[in-house]
């Protein structure tokens, strides 16, 4: 199969407790299905509580799927096998302040992925950290600091630095990128898009600013209560979209405010 | 006469580390029903501004201004007494995040009634009982909000993120001020909601004439409501003009720099091309750059930056830079 990331029929049940016995099944992501090439990025974009998190979480193996496969290049992913998983995915948080440990510094918080799921010596695992800070633009120096010491910038390039360090095919990037600030935002954006065409890594996004989505995406997955409602290329998605939800979207971005 | 006036605002807050300038002479000005922005990113003071406005202060800042004035009231002037009534009467605030901001252990409903002013209650004693109850109901519905019953019954922690903004702008305008002070109104919020909760704050500006300032860090969403916009970096005013001048032909670098930061929608744009950007991060408090706080972030900058820029006004529009950007250069004729 040429696809990176195939995923089928994913679905999450959840239960809600109504009362002492009684519960009631909700469907947190609801029967969805869909591929990803080396190098594309796919934007997962919907309303608040209509399970672009959860599918996020799901794909990242936080949370268990209820039924449903994914397959990262042919090979299906069990829930609970995490020394494979993390190698091939990996996840971005949403807020790096409080996803960081703050009593640990940098190069433990980057040695420990590698620590527990590599076979490398501790001199090889300190080269890696240096190696990955200089990738994502930091100093050496920086393997020193504590997260308190580091601007919001720089927290979030740490955060992409503990996703590359096991050089994964797929990031997951839960919403960080919008709380940044707009300058600080495109320096990190231009960072992702610059792993992108050096290592050909894949990106699941979630966001809600469709500017972003245009211009990061090749691909859009519209959700609506837990169901995918329109999963198509993001040219195509922006010139003639097909559900109603996604007209909504656009036309609410498009003049977000005009007088 | 303009409804808010403050010349040369300072705030200095105390550190350990010595005195810090977070907001270095700001001047702002409102005409009424003005709908202004003040916009910049974390750390530029914006909320400082806002805080200094309202009077709720913390005992480590200094506040000095020339001149702090509403209407023809000197905020500066006012006992605490006093200026707790101008709070409530002429000026209202909408905070950040507003889950965090109302009470958790609270219902929605006594929350907006507590905020209903008793003193424009008319007629007679027995008119009081239902008259809060029918008060909130109805700001609910000034907001937008169809099932009044099942809002005020809930609690914060029930409500969306958008309903919860709804409900701290009706108790903002309970008391019908004259100024509404809205910081980041519509962050972390998706885009159907923003959009409503932006044309509801332009329905109110048109119907009740209040001014509204907003403080937002999103430059391009705003552009369209506002009527003014003023661009504050690292507590300095950088930039301010009518929207189109700022937006459609900007001075200040910093300025130029937020808008093609995003990238947007109208303009065609080569996909997963590098967005262009300023280089560096905000500078901290403690280690603030003298002279043009931008300097060493800024692409244009010279050796004449180390001394502070001042405000220059062309046309109704200031800005404050050495070397402004998209300014006809004087053709000098020779012969």
């Amino acid at each position: 199969m040429a696809n990176l990331l195939h995923v089928k029929n994913l679905s999450q049940h959840v239960y809600v407790h109504k009362g002492w016995l009684s519960r009631q099944r909700f469907a947190a992501i609801d029967d969805i299905s869909f591929d990803l090439n080396m190098g594309e990025s796919l934007a997962i974009i919907g309303e608040s509580g209509s399970g672009k998190s959860s599918l996020a979480k799901v794909l990242a193996g936080i949370n268990k799927p209820s039924s449903g496969d994914i397959f990262v290049n042919g090979e299906a992913l069990k829930y609970g096998d995490y020394t494979r998983r993390c190698r091939l995915i990996r996840m971005i948080f949403q807020d790096p302040t409080s996803s960081l440990n703050p009593r640990s510094n940098i190069g433990r918080i980057l040695s420990a992925p590698l620590m527990l799921n590599t076979g490398l010596s501790t001199e090889e695992q300190q080269q890696k950290v240096v190696a990955t800070l200089k990738l994502v633009g930091l100093l050496e120096e920086h393997a020193e600091f504590y997260p308190n010491m580091l601007s919001s910038g720089q927290k979030q390039r740490i955060a992409v630095a503990r996703a590359l360090i096991l050089s994964p095919k797929i990031i997951v990037i839960d919403e960080s990128i919008a709380a940044l600030d707009v300058s600080v935002r495109a320096q990190i954006i231009n960072l992702l898009i610059e792993l992108q065409q050096r290592f050909a890594i894949s990106y699941v996004f979630v966001s809600n600013d469709l500017g972003l989505v245009r211009h990061f995406s090749d691909k859009v997955l519209v959700m609506q209560q837990g169901k995918a409602v329109e999963f198509r290329p993001t040219e195509l998605f922006f010139t003639q979209p097909e559900h109603e939800l996604s007209q909504r979207l656009l036309n609410a971005y498009q003049d977000a405010f005009r007088k | 006469m303009a409804l808010l006036d403050i010349r040369n605002l300072t705030i200095e807050i105390d550190t350990p580390t010595g005195k810090v300038k977070a907001v270095d002479r700001v001047s702002l000005t409102m005409a009424e029903g003005e709908i202004k922005a003040l916009v910049g990113e974390s750390g530029s003071g914006k909320s400082l501004i806002a805080k200094a406005l309202l009077g709720v202060t913390k005992p480590s800042w200094t506040i000095k201004a020339d001149r702090m004035r509403l209407g023809d009231v000197d905020l500066l002037q006012l006992t605490t007494k006093q200026r707790r009534k101008v709070l409530g009467h002429e000026i209202a605030m909408i905070f950040q995040e507003p889950s965090s901001c109302l009470d958790p252990s609270e219902e929605v409903g006594k929350q907006i009634e507590e905020a209903i002013p008793c003193h424009n209650i008319k007629g007679g004693f027995w008119r009081r009982f239902q008259w809060r109850k029918k008060q909130a109901q109805a700001l609910l519905h000034k907001v937008g909000v169809k099932d009044h019953h099942k809002v005020m019954r809930s609690y914060p922690y029930e409500l969306s993120d958008g309903l919860c903004q709804k409900v701290m702008i009706a108790m903002a305008i309970a008391g019908q001020p004259k100024l509404l002070v809205a910081d980041e109104p519509t962050t972390a919020m998706e885009v159907t909601t923003a959009s409503q909760i932006l044309r509801l704050l332009h329905k109110l500006n048109k119907l009740n004439n209040t001014a509204i300032l907003l403080i937002s860090h999103d430059l391009n969403t705003l552009s369209d409501l506002a009527d003014t916009i003023s661009v504050i970096y690292c507590g300095q005013m950088v930039e301010v003009g009518r929207s189109e001048q700022v937006v459609g032909n900007s001075h200040h670098p910093y300025t130029n720099a937020l808008l093609s930061s995003a990238p947007k929608f109208s303009q065609p744009f080569d996909r997963k091309a590098l967005l262009p950007g300023l280089p560096g991060s905000i500078p901290a408090l403690q280690h603030l750059p003298i002279g043009c706080r931008l300097g060493p972030r800024c692409p244009k900058a010279q050796r004449k930056c180390v001394t502070q820029p001042k405000l220059k006004k062309v046309k109704g529009h200031q800005y404050a830079c050495h070397y402004p950007l998209n300014i006809e250069k004087k053709v000098t004729v020779n012969g």
